[in-house]
């Protein structure tokens, strides 16, 4: 028998496990459904596409437990104005009409989480890759996870790394054949710039693998003039997704854990989106 | 130990009286034209041509660097200021740069030296980051100035935009142009019907980047190319109304899982999405900039110098 728990009170649990979010997190919390909703099963899913709904609705679950935003709303500077310049829009329309058909809870979670558990999502990644990150600090709020691995160059890393993922939209800034003994490894979206510097004060660091970064205004420049300025570095872009999934699989252990009997599952890893031309 | 702006300032003029020979050939070409007579002159073409005339309330475009009164020996157009540009400038000998983009990165643009009074490294300042101050260091040692040339530059060149960016000779898409209203870049590419494949084939050539990401059926077909930056609010009309956007910096965390949606759902649109560098996209701005400028600074040797395309890629 499932225990019976309400949208609210799923809510109000996870909060009880892992305290407070953020205080400057946005667009977080109970996104659809209503509070008293009762919770049927959930469907851990980074990214709580149309694929991940379809999957929650055909595998008898109502609540999809997500990182990012059902709307599109990823918070900060991204979502500035985007709610307004979205209505009306068809792919958002089809998408929340999908949604209220089938009357979907959709809760996110990103900053309660990283807020809780910094470096989970980093050490994650860095465990798929067959790395061993080490503890953090007491108090450390840094999501960033330090690896030291065994000699190779970062076309070898970057090489490992494709297969070791399944992914083959990698970018890399540096030279390919630079060697490297120790990774800064950084979950998603690595901004801003203070990340990869405050990865950088490490000195022994010599690669920062992550998800993605921006670019000119930011921090794939950043470390471009690192290098110029003789910093022995190089940075490997795996693919937001493909960075962000092996937590999306350790979310669901520790999940299972605390909700014992709840039918509770992670996505499938999802098709990377990117081909290259 | 602290350093003030002033300290920074003093050990820098030690510096360049040991690179005193440098400093004098620099001052060989033009002993008169400064810097900022430089960009008066620019500036004047502004008031006079520029449409949506700004300064002088300049919000971007600001000294980035240097002492606006330096003696211009040549001009350096680039799309960035990155801390190579400014190698290949001195190896020119061209101690004026021009730059599009950012020198340093987010919030920390307007560091600026020399003038300012106020301490600018006190203990944990982003300012003492070891980068930062690198990069900061070789501009005092070698007497650059930088200065950016993004919100002006666009007023007073409104070809650029006609012709997006420069890229639409880059892609020799010259007779495919068409003009769009209300859209962050007003036009959009009526091209003959190609499949995706072979139009995002056709941008990584013509742009020479090995680093082009596509989405969307490799064989759909492409009649209509629309054109937009960096985030979803600013692709959502081209999408809308194009086979496929051509996009320049984009998000993975914002614009991809529109996009991915949208392909799930079946939708007549989105489609497709082919997302180059910031650098691909726009550096061409940079690229024409020095024949712009020729005729209103004849005195100096006006250079481009390109930033590049920042990543290499796995073969395929």
């Amino acid at each position: 028998m499932l225990p019976e728990m309400t949208c609210w009170e799923l809510v109000n649990r996870l909060h009880s496990m892992l305290g407070e979010r953020h205080k400057d997190a946005m667009h977080e919390g109970i996104i659809t459904g209503g509070d008293d909703d009762t919770v049927s099963g959930i469907l851990v899913a980074n990214e709580p596409s149309v694929e991940a709904i379809r999957l929650a609705i055909a595998t008898g679950k109502n609540c999809i437990l997500c990182r990012e935003h059902p709307l599109y709303l990823f918070g900060e500077y991204l979502a500035v104005g985007l709610a307004d310049a979205l209505a009306g829009d068809p792919v958002l329309k089809a998408k929340q009409q999908l949604i209220e058909d089938h009357h979907l809870l959709i809760i996110r979670i990103a900053a309660l989480w990283d807020t809780a558990r910094p470096k989970w999502f980093s050490s994650a990644l860095a465990r798929e890759l067959g790395w061993q990150p080490e503890a953090g600090d007491p108090g450390d709020q840094w999501t960033t996870a330090y690896c030291n691995i065994p000699r190779t160059t970062l076309s070898e890393l970057a090489n490992f790394a494709s297969t070791r993922l399944e992914a083959k939209a990698l970018r890399m800034v540096g030279d390919p054949n630079q060697s490297i003994t120790r990774v800064a490894v950084i979950h998603g979206f690595a901004f801003p710039t203070l990340v990869l510097s405050h990865a950088l004060e490490d000195t022994a660091v010599d690669c920062i693998v992550t998800g993605n970064t921006p670019e000119v205004d930011h921090c794939t420049t950043y470390i471009r003039d690192a290098i110029t300025a003789g910093r022995r570095i190089s940075l490997v872009q795996v693919g937001y997704d493909k960075s962000d999934y092996p937590g999306a699989v350790e979310l669901t252990k520790w999940l299972k854990n605390a909700l014992p009997g709840m039918p509770i599952e992670v996505q499938p890893p999802p098709q990377e989106i990117c081909w290259f031309a | 130990m602290s350093m003030s702006r002033r300290t920074f300032g003093q050990g820098a003029g030690a510096t360049m009286l040991l690179n005193g020979g440098l400093a004098r050939a620099f001052a060989t070409a033009s002993d008169r034209l400064t810097a900022e007579q430089v960009v008066q002159r620019i500036l004047n073409k502004v008031a006079s041509e520029g449409q949506g005339f700004k300064f002088p309330g300049l919000d971007t475009d600001t000294f980035k660097y240097g002492d606006p009164a330096t003696p211009v020996t040549g001009i350096v157009f680039t799309f960035q200021a990155t801390f190579e540009v400014l190698k290949k400038a001195v190896q020119a000998k061209k101690n004026f740069v021009i730059t599009t983009e950012r020198m340093f990165w987010q919030q920390l643009d307007d560091v600026r030296t020399l003038k300012h009074d106020t301490p600018f490294e006190p203990a944990g300042s982003p300012e003492t980051e070891p980068v930062i101050l690198a990069k900061r260091q070789y501009c005092e040692e070698n007497g650059l100035v930088v200065w950016r040339f993004h919100d002006h530059q666009l007023m007073v060149r409104p070809d650029l935009m006609k012709a997006g960016f420069g890229l639409t000779a880059k892609l020799g898409w010259q007779d495919y142009v068409v003009q769009v209203q209300g859209q962050m870049v007003g036009i959009a590419y009526s091209i003959p019907e190609t499949t995706l494949k072979d139009v995002a084939r056709h941008v990584a050539r013509s742009l020479d980047s090995r680093d082009v990401r596509v989405i969307g059926d490799p064989n759909l077909l492409v009649k209509r190319v629309g054109l937009g930056a960096h985030k979803l609010i600013e692709i959502l009309k081209p999408l809308q109304s194009c086979d496929v956007v051509l996009m320049s910096e984009p998000q993975d965390c914002d614009a991809f899982p529109y996009l991915r949606d949208g392909i799930s759902l079946g939708l007549p649109h989105p489609k497709g999405l082919i997302a180059i560098t910031h650098e691909r996209f726009e550096e061409w701005v940079a690229e024409s900039a020095p024949a712009w400028l020729k005729p209103l600074v004849p005195e100096v040797p006006i250079e481009f110098i390109p930033a590049g395309d920042p990543y290499w890629v796995l073969p395929s």
